[in-house]
């Protein structure tokens, strides 16, 4: 059956489909939607071409795609996936997203779609990798000196200390 | 899409024993809207009959007071002594009156189908149990499964332990959508909750068999699954709430089965879809269509948005606007020249804002 028809079946109602914000776009949720809309460009269902990427729990990127001239039955081996090395970079990452998307002929529309997903994954990888130090707030001034201690202190003390200082 | 003529057959063990011939009904074409209508009358053919009592807001000797008490002539309860004495009753606006055209448990509850249709709703919803993105748009969680449809060998209808089914459903990779149903059990919401309909959950897969020998019973405490026997297909089990796309597991014998169904229903064609491909990219594409449409033109050089030009600027526009215009213009030129050449006639023209003398000397005298 047709990518065409098969949208048409799926486009009133699916499980996956989500009413997102008022007045915004429906979204929809199974794997191999790269950009979650609810549209017959992106979704995973319904076109006989489609990439997913997706990352479990660890951060681990997985790339699946849906087999050429595969019995339209065939349902588990129907999809192809590899996951990347955990050493893969983001510009590598974003590479391989181009190529198997429109480097490969297999679907050109999606290339921008795939590179933006994988990057914010790998984006998402790095931070939890490597994530903000903290510094403690610096203090400046007498507070600096003092080491807080102003709430006990009356002014006298307070002259105490710029006699340290 | 090339037609699918097999189809495998898993044996218990979940390993492939064999293929079938796709019986004709799983290329039916698949019509939401007589599924939908046809699950839409189907549904309310279980429901059970109600109605308020036959004599509610009937329970009281009210009796209008006519004219003349400066009150509306609705009937008003008799006697004193009471709130209730005095106060309308019977009618429909009435505090404590009948409503308005009482239910009657004699309602027409059942909606009649028209039979074809009924059978075409139920070859739409097992043409669309065979499309592996229908099903998983209704939810089942059928990634890991070989195929669909799925066919199991004959010999699992013999299974008559729960256990053994619960093991067959995890060697075919069904087990997830069994999860799925168990992790989505609810408490109603509601009175349903205390008439038999307390909990409420997903619907698991369908098992659809040709001769019970322990199936039934064996699947039956299982969350979610749900059996039919092949030769009565109800399209509440393979649509429910009118979403085509149910998991259906099939047994050797009941997909074999199908077609000789089909065949017998007398006075029923199996529908089939109006156009064979319904692929327009691969029509297009196609040697058939390509060899006989003319070769692309030269590429026309064109601005994305086609830019305004001024007529009055520019020449090309204008005479394109105006072909008298290159007239006028040729005509101007040759005015021109002789003008400057000093021959033939050329008008005097006065130069305008300058008054003859004779004007100015009237004006000037007054």
């Amino acid at each position: 059956m047709s990518a065409d028809l098969h949208w048409l079946l799926l486009r009133k109602w699916n499980s996956f489909q989500h009413p997102g914000v008022k007045g915004g776009p429906t979204l929809s949720k199974e794997h191999g939607n790269l950009r979650n809309i609810h549209s017959h460009k992106y979704s995973g269902l319904s076109n006989h071409n489609s990439v997913s990427i997706f990352a479990d729990k660890n951060g681990a990127i997985t790339f699946t795609k849906l087999k050429k001239d595969v019995a339209p039955n065939k349902v588990r081996d129907a999809r192809s996936s590899s996951t990347l090395r955990r050493t893969t970079g983001s510009r590598r990452a974003n590479k391989i997203a181009a190529v198997e998307t429109a480097g490969k002929g297999y679907r050109a529309d999606l290339r921008q779609a795939a590179v933006a997903r994988i990057s914010a994954l790998s984006r998402a990888n790095a931070r939890t990798a490597a994530p903000r130090k903290e510094f403690p707030a610096k203090t400046r001034g007498k507070k600096s000196v003092s080491g807080g201690s102003k709430a006990q202190s009356g002014k006298k003390e307070d002259d105490d200390v710029i006699e340290l200082d | 899409m090339a037609a699918r003529p097999t189809i495998t057959v898993w044996s218990a063990e979940g390993d492939s024993s064999g293929s079938l011939p796709l019986p004709a009904v799983f290329t039916a074409p698949i019509r939401l809207d007589v599924v939908q209508q046809v699950h839409k009358s189907m549904a309310k053919n279980r429901r059970q009959p109600y109605a308020v009592a036959e004599n509610a807001g009937h329970q009281t000797s009210a009796e209008s007071w006519g004219t003349g008490r400066a009150v509306a002539r609705i009937p008003r309860v008799g006697g004193g002594g009471t709130q209730r004495s005095g106060q309308a009753a019977f009618g429909n606006m009435c505090r404590g009156g009948r409503m308005f055209a009482p239910t009657k448990t004699w309602r027409k509850w059942h909606v009649k189908i028209n039979q074809n249709q009924k059978r075409y709703a139920v070859a739409s919803a097992v043409a669309a149990s065979a499309l592996p993105s229908l099903v998983l748009a209704r939810g089942h969680r059928i990634e890991q499964v070989q195929e669909v449809p799925l066919v199991v060998s004959s010999s699992v209808q013999g299974i008559n332990k729960t256990k053994a089914a619960v093991e067959l459903l995890k060697t075919l990779a069904a087990y997830p959508d069994i999860t799925k149903v168990s992790n989505s059990r609810k408490t109603r919401a509601g009175k349903g909750k205390m008439r038999n309909r307390r909990y409420r959950q997903r619907r698991g897969p369908l098992v659809v068999y040709d001769k019970d020998e322990g199936i039934v019973r064996a699947v039956k405490n299982i969350p979610g699954v749900e059996t039919c026997p092949v030769d009565a297909l109800n399209l509440l089990q393979l649509a429910p709430g009118g979403h085509v796309g149910r998991f259906v597991i099939w047994t050797e014998g009941a997909v074999k089965a199908l077609d000789g169904i089909y065949e017998n229903k007398s006075g029923f064609n199996l529908p089939h879809a109006k156009v064979t491909s319904s692929d327009v990219t691969r029509i297009i594409n196609s040697d058939e269509i390509q060899s006989i449409v003319r070769p692309k033109g030269q590429a026309v050089a064109k601005r994305p948005f086609t830019q305004k030009k001024n007529p009055l600027r520019n020449k090309a526009v204008l005479f394109r606007l105006n072909p008298y215009a290159k007239t006028l213009r040729r005509q101007e030129l040759i005015r021109q020249e002789r003008k400057k050449a000093g021959k033939g006639s050329v008008k005097k023209s006065v130069p305008a804002g300058t008054a003859s003398k004779q004007f100015l000397d009237i004006l000037h005298a007054a």
